[in-house]
């Protein structure tokens, strides 16, 4: 259903944004641009759409995008509008080497009807008429200061000293608008969860990055009039530094959720389940995913999966019973874990004892890890090695009581999703990977016979 | 502060002075006050925030400032402005002495200097800007900014190999180099400040003409915009920042919390870490290399989690075949960390920490120098705290016993030069130990060690935030933690209480400040509800 619903936006979009093209193309009047300058603009905007800004999830932002802010501040609409369609699509295509997916041509499609909504309020605020703004001509100053003749764009909107901002602000807060709800809605349909509760989240992860890339703009379509061309060049390096600054942030977040994994792994060494942590911790997020739970919750429950164990370490002479709370209790200690902490806590309640007592309580992501934690128990160890199908039903017998039954069908769910993927895989993969297996399964037994041939 | 440095911040200023005055008086050039107040405190903030502190060298927001003191203004403002970076608001909170804030000051006000006077030799502009001076000083502005870099460098190099007697060139290469691309960035960011200041602002200030209100308004939104560009990059930075000391403190938790599986390491890694660094410093490693080794350290044990418990703690002699399992340890534990890109380096110092220097250990029986130099340091440090430590099985050895045998063991299972390193470490430790005047060790590796540095401000910010704050939930905690602290003062100071009491009565205290704190008033309720999980 929610892949169907993809399609046809997506499908609608695309009309969407060729219907404004066509449109802009026939309000163009050809005989009056400037080739020149108009491919310098495009090849510019190419120039910075080859990067990108990386978010944990949720559509990346390319650095082009004050470049196409600036440039719908400068030149008319129409215009602008084409410049952004080619200039960012040839930029995502020269740029392969960040990353690309077909998805994000269509954002290239969403951005160009934003975009058009945000220059006509852009357009209509800056034709203001306000007594006390008057257009920035005769400056006293230095002569050789003020606005360079024949710059290729409209100085007298730019110089409005207080409409100028006005007007683009306005713009700027629309576009971000536009974009993040469709980026939302988009994110819902894929990850199937309803766009308003992601809103919020994408908000939140977003609007530092916005803020400074619309400020970037600003200043690029202030300075045009004054140093034209390299205006581009001088107000984009604080650009690269806000690029590598937050892409580095998301690097370190992946060392520390790396290193979390080895040590979870290292305790799974200790109790002879080798694996059981990793596993454990990427089915639940999965699961979590398909609950449409919040991603920074996700993001506790990939932590929790990881450490979830851990308490076992101070736990052996004591039998089993205690290790959510020993493990919870040094997790505790480390504030960045201190939520991760309590999902640890409660991995081992029981949701009958808990609707006495308040239900509530347990977090939903602790419920997760307990089915599944359980779940990875029963199909790996090597004494129950248990199918999917036995498994399940395993766990089922204990349904609402050991084990949270709304979980227990998002589980069975996700299950059959995997399954579904490993057979829809194509067999010619599948065919592949079966000779390799084959051919090393062969060159083992032939390395046995030579050491047994050695030995003797 | 070492005497040299002394010397040298004495030296600096002499020439800062030199400078000012010769600008002012023999090249008459002007000195704009206002705009030298205004750019001055912007560059107080600006070194206030982009401290990077994970290697020496600094390269902050206030180059970008100076910068632009430099091409909307003249040399001798700039100079003026340079050294109002002195107080930067890391520094004056981390009590750093006068001398060393009045050192800084003086090496931007040098390195400014001659940054100036290479970019007006090749003709770039200043103090009014069109699209071909603009485009003109760029190249100039380049060449500055690597001047600028190397005599910043230069200074602060010479000045922190004397002060932690670190390798010259060793921090030049790896350190300095470094802030090379930061530096060059940053001088064009101040190019574009400086255009906007020289266009708008200055006029304000300290123009001959005072411009109209409505060009006031636009250079402030400009330099607004610019701020908020700067701000969330700088807001990124801290972010990171905080990230690493976190992991640091993660990681240092959790691998002292594995040691709980044999009781008696009790703290094994860090101390390796400790003795590994005093190594490093001895061979003059960078402290880029330092971080990493100081990892490997702390990981370097994470394999013998693979071995069964009844083998690590058994007294006896191990079987041939419970040996091989332990000979695997480096092997896990190094490819696990090789799958981590920035720990990959770690992962090879890790898998080799038990090969002898004569080719006679496990895991690939190399020997000599083609063990990685990680490595060895790490069998060094590992060797020497295991024996001065007690067994099960044995006692501990007396420092000068673990020395010796060190010492005979060195070329047959260690390197002979870093051992000598070691020892010569070991011993100046123990001079300063022995004499009063000097500060206690823990102390002087506090401040050895950034990350150290780090962690300590981390725990600033927490016991800052809650007032801030004013949250109730943070107020239990920070109680939760000093009646840990004082319980911890008892159990150190009066053996006679029983051990296991102490720690379950710690235990309890962990519990009941966590019930409170999260569950508000619901206590009894909750702690009812945990007796009945555990039945």
């Amino acid at each position: 259903m929610e892949e169907r619903k993809l399609k046809l936006a997506r499908v609608f979009t695309t009309a969407i944004c060729f219907g404004i093209l066509i449109f802009c193309v026939t309000r163009i009047t050809w005989v009056k641009l400037d080739f020149v300058r108009t491919a310098a603009l495009i090849l510019i905007l190419a120039f910075f759409e080859m990067w990108q800004i990386r978010y944990p999830w949720g559509r990346p932002l390319r650095l082009g995008l004050p470049i196409a802010l600036c440039v719908v501040a400068i030149r008319p609409i129409p215009e602008a509008l084409i410049i952004y369609f080619i200039g960012s699509v040839l930029g995502r295509l020269v740029g392969k080497f960040d990353r690309i997916s077909a998805g994000d041509f269509y954002h290239v499609f969403e951005r160009v009807y934003i975009l058009a909504l945000a220059g006509l309020f852009y357009m209509w605020i800056s034709e203001f008429k306000v007594p006390w703004d008057k257009p920035w001509v005769h400056y006293p100053g230095p002569a050789n200061y003020g606005v360079i003749p024949n710059t290729y764009c409209n100085p007298v909107v730019i110089n409005r000293a207080f409409i100028f901002p006005l007007a683009f602000l306005v713009m700027v807060v629309i576009f971000y608008l536009g974009e993040t709800i469709t980026s939302s809605i988009e994110t819902g349909l894929v990850k199937s969860g309803s766009w308003r509760v992601i809103l919020p989240h994408h908000i939140r992860q977003t609007i530092l990055i916005y803020i400074s890339l619309a400020s970037c703009a600003g200043l690029m379509a202030l300075y045009f009039p004054r140093i034209p061309w390299i205006n581009f060049l001088i107000f984009a390096l604080p650009l690269f530094i806000v690029r590598a600054e937050s892409n580095r942030d998301k690097e370190l977040d992946n060392r520390f959720i790396q290193t979390m994994r080895i040590i979870g792994d290292a305790v799974d060494l200790s109790r002879e389940t080798p694996g059981h942590s990793s596993r454990v911790s990427n089915l639940s997020v999965e699961v979590a995913r398909a609950m449409g739970l919040p991603e920074n919750e996700v993001r506790d429950l990939r932590y929790a999966g990881a450490l979830h164990d851990i308490g076992h370490i101070s736990d052996i002479s004591e039998g089993s019973a205690r290790h959510p709370q020993a493990g919870a209790d040094i997790l505790f200690e480390i504030p960045r874990l201190r939520r991760v902490s309590e999902i640890v806590r409660y991995h081992h309640h029981q949701p009958l004892m808990d609707e006495g007592t308040g239900a509530g309580r347990v977090p939903v992501a602790s419920k997760i890890l307990n089915v599944v934690s359980e779940y990875d128990h029963l199909t790996n160890e090597p004494d129950k090695k248990m199918s999917i199908e036995e498994a399940l039903q395993e766990l089922s017998l204990e349904r609402g009581k050991k084990y949270d039954s709304v979980v227990l069908r998002y589980l069975a769910q996700v299950l059959e999703k995997r399954k579904r993927v490993v057979e829809e895989r194509p067999a010619r993969e599948r065919r592949q990977r079966a000779k390799v297996l084959e051919e090393m399964e062969i060159e083992a037994s032939f390395e046995e016979i030579f050491r047994e041939e050695e030995e003797e | 502060m070492d005497n040299r440095n002394k010397l040298l911040t004495g030296i600096c200023w002499l020439a800062v002075a030199g400078i000012i005055l010769y600008q002012t008086l023999s090249a008459h050039q002007k000195i704009y006050w206002l705009s030298v107040v205004f750019l001055g405190i912007l560059m107080m903030i600006g070194e206030s925030l982009g401290e990077n502190l994970h290697t020496r060298g600094s390269s902050t927001y206030g180059i970008i400032i100076l910068f632009a003191a430099l091409l909307s203004l003249n040399t001798a403002s700039a100079v003026l402005v340079a050294l109002f970076g002195a107080f930067s608001y890391q520094d004056i909170r981390m009590r750093k002495s006068l001398l060393v804030l009045a050192f800084n000051g003086a090496q931007y006000a040098l390195a400014i200097t001659a940054s100036a006077f290479f970019y007006h030799l090749t003709g770039g502009a200043a103090r009014s800007f069109t699209v071909e001076s603009a485009l003109k000083s760029i190249l100039p502005l380049l060449l500055a900014s690597i001047i600028f870099w190397a005599i910043n460098s230069l200074i602060m190099t010479l000045a922190t190999s004397w002060e932690y007697s670190l390798g010259f060139v060793e921090f030049l290469r790896k350190d300095a180099l470094k802030l090379l691309p930061n530096q060059l960035i940053y001088s064009i960011v101040g190019l574009a400040l400086g255009i906007i200041y020289a266009q708008n602002a200055f006029h304000l200030l300290d123009g001959e003409v005072v411009g109209s209100t409505a060009e006031a308004f636009r250079g402030l939104s400009a330099a607004l915009l610019l701020l908020l560009l700067l701000g969330v990059a700088w807001y990124f930075s801290g972010k990171n920042i905080e990230i690493l000391s976190a992991y640091d403190h993660t990681v240092n938790r959790l691998m002292k919390y594995l040691e709980l599986r044999e009781p008696y390491l009790n703290g094994h890694g860090e101390r390796v870490a400790r003795y590994a660094q005093l190594i490093a410093s001895g061979v003059k490693m960078s402290h880029y290399d330092q971080e990493k080794l100081r990892y490997a350290a702390l990981l370097h044990d994470l394999g013998k989690m693979a071995i069964p418990r009844e083998i690590l703690l058994r007294k006896g002699p191990l079987y041939e075949e419970e040996f091989e399992k332990v000979k695997q340890h480096p092997l896990v534990a190094g490819s696990w960390l090789e799958e981590i890109p920035y720990l990959a380096e770690t992962a090879n110092a890790v898998y080799h920490h038990h090969e002898y220097y004569d080719g006679g250990g496990y895991v690939d029986m190399i020997s000599g120098d083609t063990i990685p130099l990680n490595a060895r340091i790490l069998a060094i440090a590992d060797a020497y705290d295991a024996m001065t430590m007690p067994r099960p099985w044995r006692d501990a050895k007396s420092r000068e016993d673990a020395i010796a045998e060190l010492l005979e063991n060195s070329d047959v299972q260690f390197d002979g030069e870093l051992v000598k390193v070691f020892i010569e470490a070991l011993e100046s430790l123990q001079e300063k130990e022995v004499s009063p005047e000097t500060e206690p060790i823990e102390e002087r590796e506090e401040k050895k060690d950034a990350i150290a540095e780090l962690l300590e401000k981390e725990k600033e910010a927490q016991v800052r935030k809650p007032r801030r704050m004013g949250s109730r939930r943070q107020r239990l905690l920070e109680e939760r933690r000093r009646k840990r602290e004082e319980l911890e003062k008892k159990e150190s100071g009066e053996f006679w209480i029983d051990e296991e009491d102490a720690r379950k009565a710690g235990k309890t205290e962990i519990e009941q400040a966590r019930e409170e704190t999260l569950r508000g008033g619901e206590t009894e309720r909750e702690s009812s509800l945990e007796k009945g999980g555990e039945e």
